[in-house]
This record gives structure tokens, C-alpha cells and sequence, in this order.
């Protein structure tokens, strides 16, 4: 990484959160390691960087324990398993992060080492079906890796091939209004592949949910505001606003999205407005749609999810973090 | 429809796949957490030490536009009014000023500028030795990390007092 900093140019100039340094680092150690898979299956999940997020907001303060990303994880396997899948997990003890950022950052040559490295595991373990949770993930398994032979979905897609059925809710569950968010790179960024009629299909099928759309989407979507994580300022949290206040228009009581950045960016202006228990500005939860869905369906999570004492209580935002 | 279908599956870790998802589960948040305690170490060390650099405002160039100002987050810049003389009249015009105490040398102020007034230099104590900022008499980097450490020790203390491990930049990337 010393030689090919760059001077110059996006890689240089914006103050990269620690996450990039730690994702960096993965990719300079490329021997593979010895690997032992519990359960081997032909289709396997990938749950993307996930944790690290969540490590990554608590360390900023930017929203801890409102956000939770590590429960696309566990939703994740807990849809795999309701339509009958037993997935075998690509998770991040062997795998690299799949180079997304690295990639749209201008660090081609790190990407190209992730790249390299991640597609011979996948090549070794024999996976025919790529299920990735992550919007980002998805589209560059697809687009960007070379995997031959391997069907790389979105999480959406593969459950609605397969048939999800949310079981009836409970009489006394009340209708919510729900409003999905279009990941740029899991929609209007693919030119084949665009997943746009999945998740929708799957919202519907929640029987108290009604899917309302936003003033923009689809194609026409608007940005979550940031893209990966590369910066953060005024602008940003505008755009990020103006993209809240959507859902405010019509009056979601969920604002779901397909992606763990826009579920960041979203979640951190959502706790930024949170000034005092009951003077919201932003009335709705923001959540993964494998959460959303995943909470429909009876039973616990099967990875037990990831349970931490201090996230039932999540600190006001401002210097003291709520307290006194 | 689930193949192995216990439901209630909280207390059962009987069933062998429901142990390796939570084996899983659980090595990962561990991972993401072990990995990011290098992380931690480098950027609170950055921010406290700072980077080796300072910002340095050239006045000729500055035009007072306060986005630096606006932009530092750690107050270190002051917007002043200076006078100019020229042989014709004399004038005041508002100028961007480095405190250099307050200074970590994020560069941030360099981003912003619009007109490239402001440029990084080394503090001292401080050098460029292979388009990086290290510390002035720093041993050069080893390149593999446990061997050259001793050997590397030997001629370090005669050049500055810092043990070599004291170095940011090299335990971070």
C-alpha cells in the first residue's frame, strides 16, 4: 500500500473512515487459509461486511445501537431456512470484503487482489448459487468478479423464485404503511439484473403491510445520499433529508431498503433527529428488508442473533450521548 | 417447508446446523471487532499526536473565503484582517491564519481551499522519506515485521529518542 498510494486524486483527498483501513489490510495477506466448512452446501451466503459497520458506527458515535446491521445476518439465514435452504456461509474468517468500495474509490489494485482471492474460494468450495444480502455485493459479484458457473442473486430474488410465504399476522397486528427504498447499485446501477420487482412482490406479501412508493423510485430513485462510504458533510445529510422526508410525505411507518449503506446513512440522520423520546422528526423505523421480513415469520433467529446488553438502550445523539 | 424445522430453536443447539450458523455468527462479530482494534489504535494516536504535518496558509494566494475556517474541526484556523501597502494605497483584506498548537494536519483546510492557498508541510521532528511522513531519524521500513524489529533497535536511539514502535504510520497500513 506504500508504493501505490495515490498523491493525488479521491483516494488521497477524503478521510477515509477506519473501516477502509481495516478492509485494506485484508487484502494484503493472500494465502489462503485452511478452511474448514461445517456444512457444505451448493448455495452459499454472503453476508458482506456487516459487522463491520456496526463496529465502525460505534466507534464514530454516529448511531450506536440504533442501527443494527449484524440482524441482516441472522434474518438472512432465518429466510434461507423458511424456503428451505440450508446455506452454507462464506463468512469473513476466509472470505474478503468483496472490493465494492475499494473498486468505486479508485484502488483498482486492491480490488483486483479481493477479487482474485475471493473468487478462487468460491471456485474451491464448489458454490453454485451466491446469495449476497448486500446491494453492493450483488452487483459486484456480478458485474465486476469473473465468476463463471456461479449464480450470483440478491437475497429478494432468490426468495421470491422460492416462494417465501409470510405466515397470516396476528388479528391484532395493525397495517403499516411500508416504503422501500431502490439501492442505486442493486437497481438503476445494473443494466441486467435490476432487482426492482422482488422486493416489492415480497412486501406484498406481508398481509398488513400496504407498499406505498416514495416520490421517487425505481429507476428514477433517489439516493440514499453517500455512496459506499466515502464522505459525509452537509450536502450529503441534505440529500439524506430530502430523501427522509419522502417517506414523511407518505406517511410510511417503514422506510425498508435492500442495502446495509443506505440502512447507515439512513439510520444516522434518523438518530440525529431524534432529539428527545417523542420529538421525532422522523416518525418511521428504518430497517434492512430481511429484517422486515424476517420479523414476520414466527420463530427465533437461528444464529441467535447478535445480542448486546448495551443496544437496548440507545444514548440520545449530542456530546453526552442522552445522559443526564 | 424448513428441512430441519424446530421452530423454538433458542434453547436447542442440538441440531448441528443450528450450531454452525450461531459458531458462525459468533466468530464474525468477534472478527469485525478484533480487526478494528488496529484500526482504533492508529486514528486516536493520528489524532491526538497528530500526522507529522502542518497546514501553512500562503497569504499572497488567500482570499479570506473562510471555508477553511468554516471546515476545521479543531478550531486551529482564525480568520484575521491584515493591511497591505502598495506603493499607490493600502488596504485591509481578511486572511485565514494556522494556529499551529491546535494544528493535527488532517489537510482538510488544503481540501477545501479553492484556491490551493494552503499547502502541508513536515513539523519538525518530522520528514518525508518515500512519499510518506515519518519521523525524523526513524529506522527505514522494515520489511518484514518480526526480524528487522531488533536489529532496527540498535541504531534508532542514537538518532531520536522514540522507540521505533511509536510510529503511526507504520503500525497502521
Amino acid at each position: 500500500m506504500a508504493v501505490t498510494e495515490t498523491e493525488y486524486g479521491p483516494g488521497r483527498t477524503i478521510p477515509h473512515p477506519v473501516m477502509f483501513r481495516v478492509l485494506d489490510s485484508e487484502a494484503e495477506d493472500t494465502t489462503i487459509p485452511e478452511i474448514k466448512v461445517v456444512h457444505k452446501a451448493e448455495v452459499a451466503y454472503y453476508p458482506g461486511c456487516v459487522d463491520y459497520y456496526d463496529v465502525e458506527m460505534q466507534f464514530s458515535h454516529m448511531n450506536y445501537g440504533d442501527t443494527n446491521h449484524g440482524i441482516i445476518f441472522d434474518s438472512s439465514i432465518k429466510l434461507l431456512r423458511a424456503v428451505g435452504i440450508e446455506p452454507m456461509v462464506l463468512d469473513r474468517s476466509f472470505m474478503k470484503c468483496c472490493g465494492h468500495d475499494q473498486l468505486w474509490q479508485g484502488k483498482v489494485d486492491v480490488f483486483e487482489k479481493m477479487r482474485d482471492y475471493n473468487t478462487r474460494i468460491i471456485k474451491m468450495l464448489g458454490v453454485k448459487t451466491l446469495v449476497t444480502s448486500c446491494a453492493e455485493g450483488y452487483r459486484t459479484f456480478r458485474l465486476d468478479y469473473k465468476l463463471d458457473g456461479v449464480r450470483v442473486v440478491h437475497i429478494t430474488q432468490f426468495l421470491y423464485e422460492r416462494g417465501l410465504r409470510i405466515p397470516p399476522q396476528p388479528e391484532t397486528a395493525r397495517k403499516v404503511r411500508v416504503a422501500y427504498q431502490d439501492p442505486c447499485r442493486s437497481c438503476r446501477q445494473m443494466p441486467v439484473g435490476a432487482v426492482y420487482e422482488e422486493p416489492r412482490e415480497l412486501i406484498k406479501r406481508v398481509d398488513n403491510a400496504e407498499l406505498v412508493e416514495l416520490k421517487t423510485f425505481r429507476a428514477d430513485a433517489q439516493c440514499c445520499g453517500v455512496a459506499q462510504m466515502m464522505y459525509c458533510n452537509d450536502k450529503t445529510k441534505g440529500l439524506t433529508r430530502k430523501r427522509m422526508d419522502e417517506a414523511t410525505e407518505v406517511q410510511a411507518d417503514y422506510l425498508l431498503t435492500a442495502c446495509p449503506k443506505c440502512l447507515t446513512h439512513f439510520g444516522c440522520l434518523h438518530h440525529e433527529n431524534r432529539w428527545k423520546p417523542g420529538e421525532e422528526r422522523y416518525g418511521y423505523k428504518v430497517m434492512d428488508i430481511t429484517q422486515f421480513l424476517a420479523e414476520r415469520l414466527p420463530g427465533d433467529y437461528p444464529t441467535g442473533g447478535n445480542v448486546d446488553a448495551r443496544r437496548k438502550e440507545p444514548p440520545l445523539p449530542g456530546r453526552k450521548g442522552g445522559g443526564s | 417447508m424448513a428441512v430441519a424445522a424446530p421452530p423454538p430453536a433458542a434453547p436447542a443447539p442440538s441440531d448441528p446446523l443450528i450450531q454452525y450458523y450461531r459458531d458462525v455468527r459468533q466468530r464474525n462479530l468477534q472478527l469485525a471487532k478484533d480487526r478494528y482494534k488496529v484500526g482504533f489504535k492508529v486514528r486516536t494516536q493520528e489524532f491526538i499526536r497528530g500526522r507529522g504535518t502542518l497546514a501553512v496558509v500562503i497569504d499572497d494566494i488567500c482570499m479570506g473565503c473562510t471555508h477553511c475556517f468554516d471546515n476545521c474541526a479543531f478550531e486551529s484556523i482564525a480568520m484575521v484582517d491584515r493591511k497591505f501597502a502598495l506603493p499607490e494605497y493600502s488596504y485591509t483584506s481578511r486572511k485565514a491564519v494556522i494556529i499551529e498548537e491546535n494544528c493535527v494536519g488532517c489537510e482538510k483546510c488544503a481540501i477545501v481551499c479553492p484556491v490551493d492557498a494552503i499547502t502541508m508541510v513536515t513539523k519538525h521532528g518530522f520528514e518525508v522519506k518515500e512519499g510518506r511522513v515519518v519521523q525524523a531519524g526513524a529506522p527505514p521500513r522494515p520489511l518484514p515485521v518480526a526480524a528487522p524489529a531488533k536489529s532496527a533497535a540498535a541504531p534508532a536511539p542514537s538518532a531520536g529518542s522514540e522507540p521505533p514502535s511509536g510510529d503511526p504510520k507504520r503500525e497502521g497500513d
